[in-house]
This record gives C-alpha cells, structure tokens and sequence, in this order.
C-alpha cells in the first residue's frame, strides 16, 4: 500500500504557517523541557562539550579546527534525535525521560547518520571556504583566531565582508532550508533521504517569512550561547530541539506516510 | 621571479580569486538553489534565500559592530 509513496523522491504536502507559529514552537520547546528536564539539561551538556572540544582545538591547532567542527556536526542531528523522540511521546500524553531518548540513539536510524555526513561535508567546506577567501586577502599571515577574529572584525574591507556575508547567507539558507524539518521527518516516517530534504525545502519555500523568523531565532539563540561560552547551550539546545518537533508537526503532512516504528 | 606562483605574483592570484573563484562560487550556489526550487515545488523559495541573506548580512554587520567594540576595549 505504501509502495507508490516510498518509489517517488516527490516532496510531501506541506501546510502554510503564520509569523506568530514560530514562538508557539518556542513556547512548546520551553513546555517539553520542563517537562522532561534531565534529559534536556544532558543534551543541551553534549553540545556544550562539543563547543569547548571545538574551541580547544582552534585555539590549540588552529588546522585541526574543520576537523573538530565535522565532528560536531555529525552528531548534531543524531543528538537531537533524542529531544524528538521526547516530544514526540509527550504529545501522545505519554511520559518520557532520558531512558527513552537513549532507546531512539540506540535504534540510530541510518538516514539520520546520512544526513550528519552531509551536514559535515557542507560544514567542512565551508570553514574550507572561509579559511581560503581570508587567506587570499589578509594582507599579512594570521596567527592564530584571535588575530583572525581582529582582522574580521576591524580591519577587512567592505567588499570582502559584503561577498562573505553573500556566500555565507546562501551556504546556510540552503542548509537551514534542507535541515528544518527533515531529521524529525525522517526519524518518525519511513521517508527516503533526498524525498525528507525536498519535504523540508518545500516547507521553507511555502513558508518564508515566518521561516526566515524561526532560523533568526535559532541564528540569535546560537549566537548568544556560543558568546556565553557555551553554557547557554544547556537550555538553547533542549527548547529548539523539542520546538523543531513541533515545528515538523505544524508544517509536514505526513499522514500518508507509514510510521517508521509504531 | 622572486615570489610568484606559476608566473603568477600574489597580488594576481588574489585578484584572479577574488573575480573568478567567488564569483564562480556564488554562481554554483545560484544553480543549486534554482534546482532545489524547482525540484521541491516551493512557490516562494527564491524569496525566502534573498530575505535570508540579507538577515545574514545584517546580523554579521551588527556582530562585526559588536566585535570590534569588544576587541577596542
């Protein structure tokens, strides 16, 4: 029966979201993470980790950095995997804690992992990027991020500046716009790889206004937890991971799809 | 020559980057984003890139503003 809707790469339906939609995520991410602490505050803890690993290494090695950064990104969205697992439960009125975000780590279904490889070699090409464009026109060889951050923040020209700010809003609109709602997506239906990235451009495309909303939310939300170092991360983490459940749930017409596990 | 590469000085090579590596860069990810527009059947999804870089743009100029104020300190 499923068969037709398995067989096509062809996005699924999506439905229109107003510009309030966004902070009812919010409200909603905020609500399954009281609800659920424990588990948040451990998930929100690794990302954290990964923060400072991240930043070690850059300080440390300042070529070891892409590496550091793959690594995290890889395991960003198999992380979140348990913070939708989490909502997911909640919503059917059912309880739910660390054990049950654990359990859906442990199943790691492969299109997860898929997704997590892509996101590193975008990711990778970016810092490559950035690192390339810097390096052609830093006037002098740049030792180490601080004298990087210093060059970037004060010294580059205008040009250089307005042609990142270009390639780099691309590079993550286009990111942003495939990653939205595809890992849920793919974790609760059984969705093909390139058929759950559709689904999520579609749902952005339809929607960009209060899309555009939502990734400023997260782009702020980040932001800030990067510039508390990291400890913001321990509750950022946990709202935007359970309100990406929600936002899946308002956005995704799924009902045709079977069920990845019942 | 003293400090060139492949006949080329510095300078050119920057020159030669800044015009035909971003500016083809920038054309590839045009070409992915109109594919991925049509292959999703987003009506608006080109609205959403351009509204996206130019929030993009704002917030690193804000960041830079603010970087620059940390860094003068």
């Amino acid at each position: 029966m499923s068969a037709p809707i398995l067989a096509t790469d062809a996005p699924l339906p999506v439905r229109h979201v107003t510009l309030a939609q966004p902070w009812r995520w919010l409200a909603a991410g905020w609500r399954d993470f009281t609800r659920s602490p424990l588990a948040g505050l451990v998930h929100g803890g690794f990302v954290a980790l990964g923060g400072w690993v991240v930043l070690f290494f850059s300080l440390r090695y300042g070529w070891l950095a892409p590496g550091a950064f793959s690594g995290f990104v890889i395991l960003g969205p198999i992380l979140a995997t348990g913070l939708y697992e989490i909502s997911r439960l909640l919503n059917r009125g059912e309880s739910a804690g660390l054990r049950q975000a654990v359990a859906a780590w442990r199943r790691g279904t492969a299109p997860l992992v898929w997704l997590g490889l892509l996101l590193a070699a975008l990711g990778t090409l970016w810092v490559l990027a950035s690192a390339l464009l810097f390096t052609l026109f830093a006037p002098a060889p740049l030792r180490g991020p601080l004298e990087f951050l210093r060059y970037a923040a004060v010294e580059q020209g205008e040009l250089l500046f307005t042609l990142w700010a270009i390639l780099g809003g691309m590079g993550v609109a286009v990111v942003f716009s495939l990653t939205a709602v595809s890992p849920p997506l793919l974790l609760g239906r059984r969705v093909g790889f390139r058929q759950a990235l559709l689904t999520s451009a579609r749902a952005v495309g339809e929607n960009p206004i209060p899309m555009l909303l939502w990734a400023i939310i997260i782009l702020v939300a980040t932001s800030a937890s990067i510039a508390t170092a990291m400890l913001g991360f321990f509750v950022t983490v946990p709202v935007l991971g359970h309100a990406s459940w929600h936002a899946y749930r308002d956005l995704v017409d799924a009902e045709g799809v079977p069920l990845r596990q019942p | 020559m003293e400090g060139t590469v492949f006949g080329l000085t510095e300078q050119r090579i920057a020159e030669l980057g800044l015009t035909w590596g971003v500016g083809g860069f920038i054309l590839l990810m045009l070409v992915i984003i109109w594919n991925l527009a049509r292959e999703s059947k987003a009506g608006r999804f080109g609205t959403f890139i351009l509204f996206f870089v130019l929030a993009f743009g704002i917030l690193g100029f804000v960041m830079k503003s603010v970087l620059q104020w940390l860094l003068k300190l």
